[in-house]
């Protein structure tokens, strides 16, 4: 690829909200008016952009330990399950809540347990604009977090065993619903952590905050 | 009828830092830009609702030099978080690449 005007734009749009506005330690730098000119053939001037200073600042970010993640994955094909598949995945935390606080004694505010179904909404959550499930078979992510790995690997469990033979008004006996791709269906997924910081700070002195300590060895 | 992407050389969604995502629309050229942006579906009145978020929330920002859209608007969560579904945001573009324009 070749630095171009339209390349060198391009990029200020690359994975940022606002493209005429880039917010540093010690102002902002406008380049809504900048103007890109083409020197050759792979160089380009950008000229006219204007830095506006503010008092200094650093941003401080940082992230925090939530829990252990368990998950399964399973596939649903079963036409009459897709048929009544919202109340079918409520049906089944409702049943996996109520045997976690019995067996496990944990209330459902000490973990997460979500059902995420490709197909319908796996991508997008709530803010999918399309309403119902439209193929013939959807994937089923049973997504836990919970204190510790133990406790979510034992919600997970449950979660995938009560989905498996979860009776609907069609059928009586033990049914089967989910196509697990292998076997146990349950996988350990280790620590997660989630953003928990997003301030700025003003500082007078931009690396008296940051100390750096050189050791021979 | 045409189709958004029909008139574009990419449609895509990333992050724009962990709470905000931001879709970029790039028009084939200057009459696609043009038809793309006099379009109903297209106004962010709709798009705004398309995404279920209050219109306020949803900021344009027209580049007509190269001919692009971009779209931007809060992540459901922050990028990472416990009930993430895209970690990138990479596929909320998706309910506008059929647009009728």
């Amino acid at each position: 690829m070749r630095c171009t005007p339209a390349s060198v734009l391009s990029h200020s749009l690359y994975e940022r909200a606002n493209p005429h506005r880039s917010f540093e330690p010690g102002g902002v730098l406008e380049t809504g008016t900048c103007e890109y000119e083409a020197v050759d053939d792979r160089t380009v001037r950008v000229s006219g952009g204007r830095f506006m200073q503010t008092p200094y600042t650093v941003r401080l970010e940082a992230a925090e330990f939530v829990g252990y993640r368990s998950i399964a994955i399973g596939g649903i094909r079963d036409p009459l399950v897709l048929g009544q598949l919202r109340g079918f995945i409520q049906g089944v935390e409702a049943v996996v809540r109520e045997k976690v606080q019995q067996s496990l004694r944990l209330d459902p505010s000490r973990y997460s347990m979500r059902f995420v179904v490709y197909g319908e909404n796996g991508s997008m959550g709530a803010m999918e604009s399309e309403e119902a499930v439209s193929g013939h078979e959807v994937g089923v992510l049973i997504d836990v977090v919970a204190p510790t790995q133990e406790l979510a690997h034992g919600i997970v469990f449950l979660a995938w065993h009560n989905a498996l033979h979860y009776p609907i008004p069609e059928y009586s006996g033990l049914a089967s619903h989910l196509a697990f791709p292998f076997s146990p269906p349950e996988v350990n997924v280790g620590p997660v952590y989630r953003f928990s910081l997003n301030h700025v700070m003003q500082i007078d002195d931009p690396v008296a905050a940051f100390p750096v300590k050189l050791e021979r060895v | 009828m045409t189709e958004l992407w029909e008139l574009t050389t990419l449609i895509r969604c990333k992050n724009a830092a962990p709470f905000e995502m931001t879709v970029d629309v790039i028009a084939k050229d200057r009459a696609s830009l043009q038809r793309i942006l006099a379009s109903e579906s297209m106004r962010p009145s709709a798009v705004a609702e398309l995404y279920g978020l209050p219109e306020r929330e949803v900021h344009f920002v027209v580049l007509e030099n190269v001919n692009a859209i971009k779209i931007s608007m809060p992540r459901p969560t922050p990028s990472g978080d416990v009930l993430d579904t895209d970690v990138f945001a990479g596929q909320f573009h998706s309910p506008l690449v059929k647009l009728p324009v």
